[in-house]
């Protein structure tokens, strides 16, 4: 059989097609109708081959600390960081449906998980306080825009670091001021797409599932990745508002499979043990912390305050505490990437 | 009646020698003593043309009925024999047409007072119980894994009278299809309703947070199926009392009552003078009494419709436009109320549904509750009892508001500790929290629905009573009428043996 090889090949080139549309440059915008024709054409790929990310380079790398840290409640006149402290609380945008991550306990309503416990810290810099945080709810498809609004300070949503991101937030959006690029800390968290599927599914990786529906959430890079991947007959992309509205379709047996980051699936197969992860990594997911552009001096605040949890053990407490038990009990936090 | 050929006094017999011979019989020579210009006339009109030559063996039965006819017309008692024929046919006409007329009435009236009225009440009911069930649910939710036991026996409550009137309005719809279609789509999605809250249920109480995507689904399942659907019912049934309440009172029946009574009336009269002239007596009693009844019958009937319309109208304003007014509120403020909850539940990323709290309040009452449905229910009472629940109803709307403007400012503090009272303010059970505020709104409002229900029924059930005593009237005036002309003109006719 061919066929399996085939469509290796045509993922390769997909994901390198997926990685330049996620390219918003100008040559993101040349280069559009040949992603959108060619779906699994060869020269879709023969056009990603010939341009390089160069324009975005490590989409990764963000802005260095200024060693060292403020001390909690004296940050410096004339930042951000200021500004927060005179309003008394960090405003957060994050989810509270995702088991793990970010998910609101039904019994005290407070949301909680790895990346609340990160949110927190944040707080703690800045106030000595690691209470004095607002949590806003968001769905996927408003957290980017409401870091270009000011709606909240930084978002910590399982935000995928892409050059599309870092160049123009959601570039199908070209209204001010949600056409404007976003910052990004250092990468928290290294995830993957991967798939999952209920426990009596026959399918073993993802083009197994071709012709049926898959969800993932809207304004992710997994349902993007859902809408091109080369399969014959296709995906069928089922998009959802809220993460935890895939695994409500899957249990309905609406759907065949979701595919979504590793940290989110984990949180699935905790509340539903009749699923099961498939196939290799899809794709990686870099975890950033989104912040407003015009902040660069709190990109190196939050950056400090990455590089301070990851060297005294916090990240790794934290780590252990909610993924470990789903992934590598101990693991390094992720190096962190500096463009300057 | 009796009628036998022996009393008839005319000596000219050519009609029963009856045959296909026209007849020409002699003008002069008919009734010896007794000349009537009219019969006259009349038997002049029928003759045949004696040039027609052959006439179709149906003519000549017919030719032959109507010599008949004519041979009594000639005679005195013959004459009076086919009056009272005429008369009480006319009569039986008249108790037929007032009878289908005023039954017809009793059941439009009855169609608005016995079925769409309690269809439209019901469909309402259906309305808030879904709606104040989803507001519970949502509430609830937002209150954590455990509810209270109030909350919980009050969803339940809900869900058992939503489906109870929903079966029986599936029931009682008729004929109405887009109502049917309403109901049905309705009854498919209940279940669906109800397991998805049931599964968020049992989630929530794992400490999954799927829960909460179960109860969005449920709570989609109810905005943009449930509760539209609710609406369309109401609106057909709405439409269709609108309906019943016009031909109820329509004026155009009025009429045939009393072209009816006018064509008896004139035959009774004509009858009269015919005896005044030929027997010399002023007046027969019994003829003149069926008179007086026709008018009085008549009389009654319009004037009963006339009662009738003007309960209806009673019935229709205020007391079922404030149901309606009332109704209305009460969906609005359960909607304000999920809303709040939402905005809740959505943590800071629920503007959307503060725009929509927003917007409902200002259809339910505005600031001050003297706009939007509660104005126009204060408006409606005028000065009548209701008026003192409108009034407390006004009130509950108010302190709702403020509750609600206090766990806005709360929420938009922006301190954790801040939100966390704004959702106990939202969720708690002591005086000054959002639901029994609420409940206390709602509960004026249920109680101006039902003095308005109560205030209905009795104006509606005036209307119907009214009718009804007319259903037991007609036809025993109408009996008596024909005996009356039965009884005076047969003693007329006995004056001639």
């Amino acid at each position: 059989m061919m066929r399996p090889r085939s469509t290796i090949v045509a993922v390769a080139a997909i994901t390198m097609a997926a990685s330049v549309a996620a390219a918003c440059s100008t040559a993101h915008d040349r280069a559009a109708p040949d992603h959108l024709g060619g779906r699994s054409a060869a020269p879709a790929a023969a056009t990603t081959t010939t341009t390089p990310t160069a324009d975005c380079g490590d989409a990764t790398a963000s802005l260095r600390p200024q060693a060292p840290l403020p001390s909690p409640n004296q940050m410096p006149g004339g930042t951000y960081m200021r500004t927060i402290q005179e309003r008394g609380s960090l405003v957060v945008g994050v989810d509270q449906n995702t088991l793990q991550l970010a998910a609101r306990d039904p019994v005290d309503g407070q949301i909680k998980g790895f990346e609340i416990d990160l949110a927190r810290q944040i707080a703690k810099a800045i106030f000595g306080d690691e209470n004095r945080v607002e949590l806003k709810a968001v769905s996927s498809a408003q957290r980017l825009p409401f870091v270009q609004d000011q709606t909240v300070d930084l978002a910590i949503d399982a935000v995928t670091v892409n050059c599309e991101r870092l160049q123009c937030g959601n570039c199908n959006d070209r209204t001010p001021p949600f056409d404007e690029p976003v910052a990004f800390s250092t990468i928290y968290y290294d995830a993957s797409q991967r798939v999952l599927v209920p426990t009596d599914s026959t399918a073993t990786q993802l083009q197994d599932l071709a012709g049926k529906k898959v969800c993932a959430t809207k304004g992710t890079t997994s349902i993007e990745f859902i809408r091109q991947y080369p399969s014959r007959p296709p995906l069928v992309p089922y998009p959802v508002k809220v993460r935890s509205d895939c695994l409500v379709a899957l249990q309905e047996r609406k759907v065949d499979a979701i595919s979504g980051d590793d940290t989110i699936l984990a949180g699935f197969r905790r509340q539903d043990p009749y699923t099961k992860i498939i196939g290799p990594p899809l794709e990686p997911e870099p975890y950033g912390m989104a912040i407003n552009q015009d902040h660069p001096e709190f990109v190196r605040f939050v950056n400090g305050v990455l590089e301070t949890v990851r060297a005294d053990g916090t990240w790794s407490a934290v780590y252990s505490k909610w993924l470990g038990p789903f992934f590598d009990s101990v693991a390094p936090p992720p190096e962190p990437h500096y463009r300057d | 009646m009796p009628s036998s050929d022996d009393d008839s006094q005319d000596g000219d017999t050519a009609a029963r020698s009856g045959g296909a011979a026209p007849i020409s019989p002699d003008p002069a020579k008919t009734s010896p003593g007794f000349s009537w210009r009219f019969g006259e006339w009349i038997s002049d009109m029928f003759r045949p043309n004696p040039r027609v030559g052959t006439i179709s063996t149906a003519g000549r039965k017919w030719r032959l009925a109507v010599d008949w006819v004519l041979a009594r017309l000639r005679t005195t008692p013959g004459l009076l024999r086919v009056l009272s024929v005429a008369l009480i046919a006319l009569l039986a006409v008249m108790a037929v047409v007032d009878f289908r007329v005023g039954s017809a009435r009793k059941n439009a009236s009855d169609a608005v007072g016995l079925q769409s009225e309690p269809l439209l009440v019901r469909a309402q009911s259906i309305y808030s119980a879904l709606a104040h069930a989803d507001a519970t649910a949502t509430n609830t939710f937002l209150a954590g894994g455990l509810e209270s036991i109030d909350q919980r026996q009050g969803y339940l409550a809900d869900l058992r009278s939503a489906s109870h009137e929903l079966s029986v309005a599936t029931r009682e719809i008729g004929d109405s299809d887009a109502a049917a279609r309403a109901a049905t789509l309705m009854s498919r999605d209940l279940p669906l309703y109800t397991g998805s809250v049931e599964a968020a249920r049992a989630n929530n109480r794992q400490n999954l947070p799927v829960g909460a995507a179960y109860l969005r689904q449920a709570s989609t399942l109810m905005q943009q199926e449930l509760l539209p659907g609710a609406d369309r019912l109401y609106e057909v049934e709405a439409r269709r009392l609108e309906h019943e309440y016009l031909s109820a009172g329509s004026g155009s029946d009025v009429e045939a009552v009393v072209v009816v009574m006018l064509a008896a009336l004139a035959l009774l009269v004509a009858t009269q003078l015919f005896l005044v002239r030929r027997t010399k007596r002023i007046f027969n009693v019994p003829l003149v009494a069926a008179s007086v009844l026709v008018v009085l019958l008549s009389a009654s009937l319009v004037a009963s419709f006339l009662v009738e319309q003007h309960r209806l109208e009673a019935a229709r304003h205020p007391a079922s436009d404030l149901v309606g007014a009332l109704s209305r509120a009460r969906v609005l403020a359960l909607r304000a109320e999920s809303d709040d909850s939402l905005a809740l539940v959505a943590r800071g990323s629920g503007d959307q549904y503060r725009a929509d709290f927003d917007a409902t309040v200002q259809k339910l009452g505005g600031r001050s509750g003297m706009s939007g449905s509660l104005g126009a229910a204060t408006t409606l009472t005028g000065s009548s009892d209701t008026s003192d629940v409108v009034a407390e109803a006004r009130k509950g709307y108010r302190d709702y508001l403020d509750v609600h403007g206090r766990i806005i400012q709360l929420q938009d503090s922006g301190d954790s500790g801040q939100f966390d009272e704004a959702v106990a303010r939202a969720t708690g059970t002591s005086d000054g929290d959002e639901l029994p505020t609420l409940t206390r709104f709602d509960k004026s409002l249920l109680k101006g629905i039902s003095q308005s229900e109560a205030q209905f029924r009795s104006d509606a059930n005036g209307a119907r009573n009214v009718l009804r005593v007319l259903a037991i009237a007609i036809p025993i005036l109408a009996i008596a009428c024909g005996a009356l002309v039965l009884y005076g003109l047969q003693i007329r006719i006995n004056e001639y043996r």
